[in-house]
């Protein structure tokens, strides 16, 4: 088997985000003897740009177990772990920064800056009930009228509200969600699945 | 028999020497092909146990297992084993796989001979090989059919406790069932935890099941889900599914002292204090915790995990020794490359899971001072909060965003769910704090004492 089927196989076992198949084909090419011949990691950083573009959930950290550290040493996967970095602990300044550094990494992936802007957007809405606009324009890398545009876009269609804020300039009021407006909170106590409740059912009946 | 007579006769007459081979029995037997397979794999078992196993003999056991396993996958067996027996089988087998990988992963001093063996047989303990066998007694078995039809009152398998009384066997069921378990801990020893948890989806641990009619199969199910949790930040998760378990060990140990598992039952209880110290640190929700474990934490880690929420210096230290303690023996599964200079390898995986965890410790390092904070007041402006932790106000809304995420996890349905025991929202530049409580779950409880 070719170096570039086994890279290509990988890359779609990434993206079918299974990390055990994916664990799977890395062994295999291992086993095959394509320990690290370049050509054959060009495909990986992709793959792993996917993994960032899933966050908040954990796919990116759940790669990193599962890849030998000498290859987490590599240049490009040093880029994807600081950026991973940024992401985590909530510098999007920085992140935005780094990736203007690494257009060549980045926009590999297409959709990638708009899904970085969505967990942007999430954290930010587990956070705020009001937002200043240079903090949300900071976060999502948009300003001026590209931003002015952005926060129609999401009045229209997203229950964002526009406010003045205290002499400030522009409030963005983010829709409730129980993570910040705790009174939404559903009691967790109040709650049981379904399938425990259908054990009862022949003594119910 | 299994459960006493061969520990005894073990103790007795086989102290520090393998039993007698299966060629020395057989004809006492009539050479029934399955009783020499499950006593060679006991044979091995034994070896193992109270002595060190020669590559020539890791690589047989393996031929056993294989020879075994496709017996019980193809052919109608027509017996029934202690589950005692079947869980004891499925854990030998991953802990032969996991101490191959640490044997092969030491090439420093590998002889000539070792070396031409492991490139003679080197489909012997082969990962691939190891997890085909599991799944396959998953699927061959239906146990995952059987455990869902089980919950709409068309199949009876917890109730028997995966025992056939109508004159069928048990034996590839029940090793269908505990293989979901060995898949979690092979999964975990790979780094792959969420792999880990999706194989165990099927039983449900909130529930009495057959994975807590065998000691040991309860412990490594809980260890390795609490651990698999741990890594995926699910800290609350981790922290309740260890809180049962120490108690239930803490409340029945005294019933397993004479078991050959006591000393393992009570180094996985040590462990899982290790981690319930972790996670409590990490995720400070001592409400969940019952009074009994919570004072035999205090006993065992309260001055460590004091000194863990500091994160100086020597926090980080003490992380490391924790998590070095209490972790599984990971494993690197591929096979050694025989052309480079013979290294040893074998701590690389144990390394990459240790740095790992201590770099998601770093990140958290200063959420322990905002936390400290915001128990004091209900409100407080950024600019206060900024000036009292001696950062300025951007820094402060990024460590505040920190906060948010890595207290509210991602759990296995893609759901958003909060770890935090202090938890706020920010509206302008105002911080408005929240104490959360967690919340017991009544339900599950009355309705197990509406099915009594």
């Amino acid at each position: 088997m070719s170096t570039q089927i086994v890279a290509r196989i990988l890359v779609k076992a990434c993206l079918s985000s299974s990390l055990y198949l994916f664990r799977i084909m890395y062994q295999l090419g291992s086993r095959l003897g394509y320990v690290v011949p370049n050509a054959f990691f060009s495909f990986f950083p992709p793959a792993f740009l996917q993994a960032l573009m899933a966050m908040p959930a954990p796919d990116f950290s759940l790669c990193l177990f599962l890849i030998p550290e000498r290859v987490q040493m590599e240049e490009q996967f040093k880029t994807l772990i600081v950026l991973s970095h940024y992401l985590e602990t909530g510098r999007f300044r920085q992140f935005w920064d780094e990736a203007a550094k690494n257009r060549h990494i980045v926009e590999a992936v297409p959709g990638f800056e708009q899904a970085i802007q969505t967990y942007a957007i999430h954290v930010l809405s587990l956070t705020y009930q009001k937002i200043p606009r240079p903090v949300l324009a900071e976060a999502i890398n948009i300003e001026g009228l590209s931003l002015d545009k952005f926060l129609e876009h999401q009045a229209a269609n997203s229950g964002w509200i526009l406010e003045k804020g205290h002499g400030r300039g522009q409030l963005i009021v983010l829709p409730r969600n129980e993570f910040n407006h705790p009174e939404l909170k559903k009691s967790a106590a109040d709650s049981v699945p379904l399938e425990h409740i259908t054990r009862i059912f022949p003594i119910l009946g | 028999m299994y459960e006493i007579s061969f520990q005894t006769l073990s103790d007795r007459l086989f102290k520090d020497t393998p039993w007698p081979s299966v060629d020395a029995v057989a004809h006492y037997v009539d050479n029934d092909q399955v009783f020499c397979l499950l006593y060679r794999e006991m044979w091995f078992r034994h070896l193992y146990a109270r002595l060190s196993p020669t590559l020539k003999q890791r690589i047989d056991s393996w031929d056993n297992y294989c020879s075994l396993f496709q017996v019980v996958l193809h052919r109608v067996v027509n017996m029934q084993l202690p589950n005692q027996w079947l869980w004891d089988m499925v854990d030998e087998f991953v802990y032969q796989f996991q101490s191959f990988c640490q044997y092969r992963a030491k090439m420093k001093n590998k002889t000539e001979q070792e070396i031409a063996l492991l490139r003679q047989y080197d489909q012997a303990w082969n990962v691939y090989g190891v997890l085909n066998y599991l799944q396959a007694f998953v699927e061959k078995s239906n146990i995952i059919q059987i455990l869902e039809q089980e919950k709409e009152g068309l199949e009876q398998f917890t109730a028997t406790d995966g025992y056939d009384y109508s004159g069928g066997s048990n034996v590839l069921k029940v090793l269908g069932y505990f293989s979901m378990v060995g898949l979690l801990r092979v999964h975990c020893l790979l780094g792959d935890y969420q792999t880990g948890l999706k194989c165990l989806l099927p039983i449900d641990i909130s529930q009495q099941g057959v994975y807590t009619s065998v000691i040991g199969s309860h412990i490594a199910t809980i260890y390795h889900y609490g651990f698999a949790n741990l890594m995926l930040r699910r800290y609350v998760e981790a922290i309740r599914e260890f809180n049962k378990m120490l108690l239930y060990i803490y409340k029945t140990k005294q019933y397993h002292q004479k078991s050959p598992q006591y000393e393992q039952i009570l180094k996985k209880n040590e462990q899982m204090y290790a981690l319930l110290a972790i996670c409590l640190s990490l995720c400070p929700q001592v409400k969940l915790v019952d009074e009994t474990v919570n004072s035999q934490l205090r006993e065992k880690y309260g001055e460590k995990m004091a000194r863990m929420q500091r994160y100086d210096d020597e926090a980080f230290v003490i992380y490391d020794e924790l998590f070095s303690y209490a972790c599984p023996k990971f494993i690197t599964p591929s096979a050694p490359s025989f052309e480079e200079p013979l290294v040893n390898y074998n701590q690389d995986a144990y390394r990459l899971q240790l740095k790992l965890f201590l770099y998601e410790v770093k990140q958290q390092q200063l959420l322990s001072g905002v936390r400290t904070f915001l128990k004091v007041y209900s409100t407080i402006s950024l600019g206060k909060l900024a000036n009292y932790m001696e950062v300025d106000e951007p820094t402060l809304r990024t460590i505040l965003l920190t906060y948010k995420h890595k207290t509210h996890a991602v759990d296995s349905d893609g759901k958003i769910i909060s770890n935090a025991d202090v938890d706020f929202y920010i509206d302008d530049d105002m911080i408005h704090v929240v104490e959360s409580m967690p919340v017991k779950r009544y339900g599950d409880y009355f309705l197990r004492q509406i099915v009594k």
